[in-house]
């Protein structure tokens, strides 16, 4: 469902990544793993489409993710993306949070908006955290309400970064079992961590980037037991 | 008493052209401003002209730029210039560029990730601009606007330099005819009233629009 091939991009005439190609089939959990320098944020914003890759094809349910170096509308409706830092809309409500780009994308009546984002928050468990300010909840709590935000638009892939970054070890297992959850309703998930344990319990397969370039594909059983 | 009543009415009216330049002002160098400070912080060729033009505005004094407009712009544009237009206009031009500055502080310390997270939700530029950037914007300018709001109302006596009937110059005139202070406490009654009234506005707004940040 998403395809890279050969892509490249450089920053300042430095190259980041060098000619990365790999692809993300239906339903699987793809870890992205990787040290600190390795690509992987580069690799991040090409595949949520904020960064135009200086060469190679990027295909999302067989079509180009950009055409004439401009974003398709395509990306923003298979894939929701989750920030590391989760940069939720600070002067909006948690519920605003989902309504507002909801809203926008469909252009449905409010008041339907407002129901399914109510649902969804009701399924990750923040329902009682609906009328308050992002700044008023706790880190695990933004974490799932990027992660309810993300979904709302009903893609068919979540690309997460750093999920585990700042996370405490019970909410590190929650945001696991949430994770699973969604995976278990069909999503797709994308994982870029640098997190080992927590890659190891979650992925089926796991991509290695060094210096900007796919060092692994396969299976997440034969890289952890390698 | 009888004395007050005598010479308010004419420190009211001063107060009325006051209130009408402050106004006006208000109304124009906001949305003057506001412009200035996007084009400043979005379209990078504009950059440099509006630096220059807040530079030079936020650079020179006020009084200077309201003899400016009123007497050295007739000398090189023969024309006839009214008091209250030269009077108005400089008022906008200046608080305009000081507002494009407090805008543009405000939109600069938005973090990418704002824009970044209305991108990947597939929102076009300017719904991100209206929906995510410019009410952030507003809040994190909303105290130095109110500052700013503060001291217009007192620099709008500045107007007397060009020789506007507005309240102080009145006030003043009074002081000359009679030789008594009261038409200058009035003065300083009414300008606390609309300082006091102009606070109130302020922290109105801030209870409301600063409570979620």
């Amino acid at each position: 469902m998403l395809k890279l091939q050969n892509i490249t991009y450089a920053y300042d005439q430095e190259p980041i990544l060098k000619g990365i190609g790999f692809s993300v089939n239906e339903g699987e959990i793809l870890g992205i793993l990787g040290l600190s320098g390795s690509g992987k944020t580069t690799l991040l914003k090409i595949i949520s489409g904020l960064l135009v890759p200086d060469e190679g094809e990027y295909l999302i349910e067989n079509q180009p993710a950009f055409i004439k170096q401009k974003k398709s509308d395509k990306v923003a409706s298979e894939l929701g993306v989750v920030f590391q830092q989760f940069n939720l809309f600070p002067h909006l409500s948690v519920l605003d949070n989902l309504v507002m780009p909801l809203r926008l994308r469909t252009k449905k009546p409010k008041s339907e908006c407002i129901a399914t984002a109510v649902e969804l928050l009701d399924v990750l468990g923040l329902k009682d955290q609906i009328a308050k300010f992002p700044y008023q909840c706790s880190g695990g709590q933004q974490q799932r309400i990027a992660i309810a935000r993300a979904l709302v638009l009903n893609p068919k892939i979540l690309l997460i970064d750093e999920p585990t970054s700042s996370l405490d070890k019970e909410n590190t297992k929650k945001v696991e079992e949430l994770l699973k959850s969604l995976h278990g309703r069909g999503l797709t998930l994308i994982i870029i961590t640098h997190d080992l344990p927590f890659a190891q319990a979650m992925c089926q397969r796991v991509i290695e980037l060094s210096e900007g370039r796919v060092v692994f594909d396969g299976l997440a059983e034969s890289y952890f037991n390698a | 008493m009888e004395y007050w009543l005598e010479i308010l009415p004419p420190i009211a009216q001063g107060f009325k052209t006051s209130l009408t330049v402050y106004l006006l002002t208000m109304a124009l160098a906001l949305p003057l401003g506001l412009v200035l400070g996007l084009l400043a912080d979005m379209v990078k060729p504009a950059r440099p002209i509006i630096g220059v033009f807040t530079w030079i505005i936020r650079g020179t004094p006020l009084l200077l730029q309201l003899y400016v407009t009123m007497y050295a712009i007739p000398l090189l544009i023969p024309m006839r210039m009214d008091r209250f237009f030269a009077g108005t206009v400089t008022f906008v031009i200046n608080y305009a560029a000081y507002f494009a500055e407090i805008f543009r502080s405000g939109l600069a310390i938005i973090p990418l990730g704002q824009w970044q997270a209305g991108q990947v939700l597939g929102l076009k530029k300017r719904e991100i601009i209206f929906n995510i950037i410019l009410p952030q914007m507003f809040r994190n300018t909303l105290l130095p606007l109110i500052n700013e709001a503060i001291t217009l109302v007192k620099d709008t006596s500045l107007l007397a330099a060009i020789a506007i009937g507005e309240m102080l110059r009145n006030a003043k005139e009074i002081v000359g005819k009679d030789l008594r202070v009261d038409a200058l406490v009035i003065a300083g009654i009414f300008y606390l009233l609309f300082s006091f009234m102009v606070v109130s506005v302020g922290k109105r707004l801030e209870k409301t629009y600063l409570k979620q940040m």
